[in-house]
């Protein structure tokens, strides 16, 4: 119990001050104030404009089946707050294919929200459908062949495997043992991007504009969510995992806290870099996708095979 | 092979969208994602602004003109001036020649910037929004210091300013100038020349130089397509015969306009300090009383560079204390008039894009 209530306390803390970090920052880089009014420095906004959207009547119109998709959409994200990998003790279920589980569940996510789309029966809401499953459909691709350049060193696809193989330096991290790996990482990155349609890849925002008040609140939840998701997963695949000093290992609150820390600092560096760059249109995405990133990563699968090669026949 | 073939769906955007850069409404043929056909509908922030200020004394036509396009509103007031000091044959004094010439060309900076924001919101570049919205700060507490206000100026009279230029204010503009010349420098880098923008903006849009001429097209959108027309060189009024600059050019695309309005900025800030350098001495209006403007019977027709492109003004006076007729002619109101022939074989999404990039002002286009 007193566990739990850690865990959830130390997630609320951190969740609000990555929130405030990165409205400060990109503030600061836009050459203005940022939150400044509820909490000291405007600490608690992200709480205020919470509590303010939803205490709004959301006045999205559901029509016919959408309803049905827009649940779906939001069980299968939230559902993977169960399998989240904050830690050794925090792994309840660990299958030898655990670290494909959000790759599915992207899959998921863009033939709902296509479903869901089609279902509005607008045509701003048809083409929101359609743009994002062919953006998350091109962003599958890289992703998958960036996790194969991981597994690699882990010899596996379990949670524990991929952060077995690396160390608390970050000179054994996955993403700098080698150029190939951490090529994979940047496209794993980008590919994420992608896929959860987040900035600044973020081609659609026809379906934030027909939603409102505690609708558009869970609307931004989700999106939040899977970038928070995406960044978790590259940092246990590549930026060290929960790995602490033998001294500190097994402690599960300093796990959480150094995973967590790493995630959001991750989060921080894409929003800046990402805020000075405009939003390309869905076509330059997908093609950026299939283009650039798919023969980039099929480069650093190649590559990495040969290194592993040589290397097995020096060794 | 054969094709699927489906309906064009019809789209109306507006009256207000997100998309639009005013209040009029889009009727869109839409083929998928690509645009087939559309035309646009204005005149739902109609006025009345010309009968109106047919019911007020001279003095307060300034007034109105000022609510013309309250982006720019200088050269509303600049325009109604020339055009009544003509019919008063009222000879207006070196001084507030270049005064005036000062203000329109802050105006004409503060404008382009403001038109940086639009394009950079459109794009979705915050950075360059905020940027721009700083930067153009300075330029509205010039206005305020000059005129004492930072919109609807209310500074232009018949026969020259309303004040004289303050200690200082020279001083400010220069430095203002170079800060702004830093930060143009600065946008390139950031934003004019990143990679996505350039890909957002590069043969999008593209308003062939047939289609300008044939739609009667001016100003920065005009000279973006190859019709290097500048009422500021080809027909000099208000001291604007004694300045040297040059007309920008440029492809007829997005980032054709935009590239034209940065060079416009630096050809502006070329003028006001040749001008400002060189502000002679003497009196700033040639008449004193607000009230004391007469205008006899007659009828003019001045016009002028703004910001847009051609902005003109028809004034007829019966000689009594009221014009009897006022006409704009505004240089959106001809940019709408292209909108059927651009949007056809464009993608949804350059739509709000391409929109920003000709700098529409309902106000002006609606009156």
């Amino acid at each position: 119990m007193t566990m739990t209530l850690a865990f959830i306390s130390i997630l609320i803390f951190t969740l609000v001050f990555y929130f405030f970090v990165s409205r400060k920052a990109i503030a600061d880089l836009q050459a203005r104030v940022g939150p400044n009014q509820f909490g000291p420095s405007g600490f608690f906004q992200p709480i205020a404009d919470s509590l303010k959207l939803n205490q709004k009547r959301g006045d999205f119109n559901f029509r016919g089946d959408s309803a049905f998709w827009w649940i779906l959409f939001h069980t299968f994200l939230f559902s993977t707050l169960t399998i989240l990998p904050l830690g050794s003790a925090f792994v309840v279920y660990d299958s030898k294919m655990s670290v494909l589980i959000p790759i599915l569940l992207s899959g998921l996510l863009s033939m709902s929200m296509l479903l869901f789309g089609i279902n509005q029966g607008t045509l701003f809401s048809v083409l929101s459908g359609l743009r994002r499953t062919s953006q998350s459909m091109a962003g599958l691709f890289p992703a998958l062949v960036a996790l194969l350049c991981a597994a690699f060193r882990s010899k596996g696809l379990s949670w524990t495997e991929m952060n077995g193989c690396q160390g608390f330096l970050p000179l054994f991290w996955t993403a700098f043992s080698g150029p190939f790996e951490f090529l994979a990482m940047i496209i794993f990155i980008l590919s994420g991007l992608v896929i959860f349609s987040i900035y600044p890849m973020d081609v659609d925002r026809e379906s934030e504009s027909t939603m409102s008040g505690r609708v558009l609140g869970l609307y931004y939840l989700a999106k939040q969510y899977c970038f928070f998701l995406w960044s978790l997963v590259t940092v246990v695949i590549f930026l060290g995992g929960w790995q602490l000093p033998e001294l500190f290992q097994g402690i599960a609150l300093l796990e959480l806290i150094y995973v967590l820390g790493k995630v959001f600092l991750l989060m921080l560096v894409i929003q800046v870099i990402a805020k000075a760059n405009p939003v390309p249109r869905v076509d330059q995405v997908t093609d950026f996708s299939w283009k650039v990133l798919s023969p980039l990563s099929l480069g650093a699968l190649i590559g990495n095979c040969i290194l592993f090669y040589l290397s097995a026949q020096v060794g | 092979m054969e094709r699927l073939v489906t309906e064009h769906s019809r789209l109306e955007l507006g009256i207000y969208h997100r998309f639009l850069p005013g209040p009029f409404q889009l009727q869109l043929d839409m083929d998928g994602e690509m645009i087939v056909a559309g035309t646009a509908k204005t005149g739902f922030t109609h006025r009345g602004l010309e009968k109106a200020i047919t019911t007020q004394k001279w003095a307060a036509s300034l007034l109105y003109a000022d609510r013309l396009d309250p982006e720019s509103a200088i050269f509303g007031e600049y325009v109604v001036c020339l055009a009544v000091e003509e019919i008063a044959g009222i000879a207006v004094p070196p001084r507030a020649r270049s005064i005036r010439i000062v203000l329109s060309e802050l105006a004409r900076i503060s404008a382009h910037l403001m038109y940086f924001v639009r394009l950079a919101k459109a794009c979705s570049a915050e950075n360059l929004m905020h940027y721009a919205l700083r930067d153009r700060e300075k330029l509205l507490d010039l206005f305020e210091l000059i005129t004492g206000s930072r919109f609807s100026h209310n500074y232009f009279r018949f026969g020259g300013v309303r004040e004289d230029i303050t200690d200082g204010f020279i001083e400010r503009v220069l430095d203002v100038c170079s800060v702004i010349e830093f930060r143009l420098n600065e946008y390139s880098k950031i934003f004019f020349n990143n990679s996505i923008f350039l890909k957002r903006s590069v043969g999008v849009g593209t308003i062939s130089r047939e289609l300008a001429l044939g739609v009667g097209l001016t100003g920065p959108n005009a000279r973006a397509s190859g019709v290097f027309q500048d009422l500021r060189k080809d027909q000099p009024y208000g001291g604007y015969e004694s300045v040297t600059f040059q007309i920008p050019g440029g492809t007829g695309c997005v980032n054709g306009r935009l590239n034209v309005r940065v060079l416009e900025i630096l050809e502006s800030i070329k003028i006001l300090r040749q001008v400002v350098e060189h502000v002679p001495a003497g009196e700033y209006s040639a008449i004193k009383s607000r009230d004391a403007i007469k205008v006899p019977r007659g009828e003019a027709y001045a016009r002028i560079e703004s910001v847009r492109g051609v902005l003109g003004c028809y004034v007829v006076s019966s000689g009594g204390d009221k014009p009897e007729r006022v006409q704009f002619r505004s240089p959106t109101s001809v940019q709408l008039g292209l909108l059927s022939d651009l949007l056809v074989g464009m993608r949804l999404e350059d739509l709000p894009v391409v929109l920003a990039s000709l700098d529409l002002s309902l106000s002006e286009a609606d009156r």
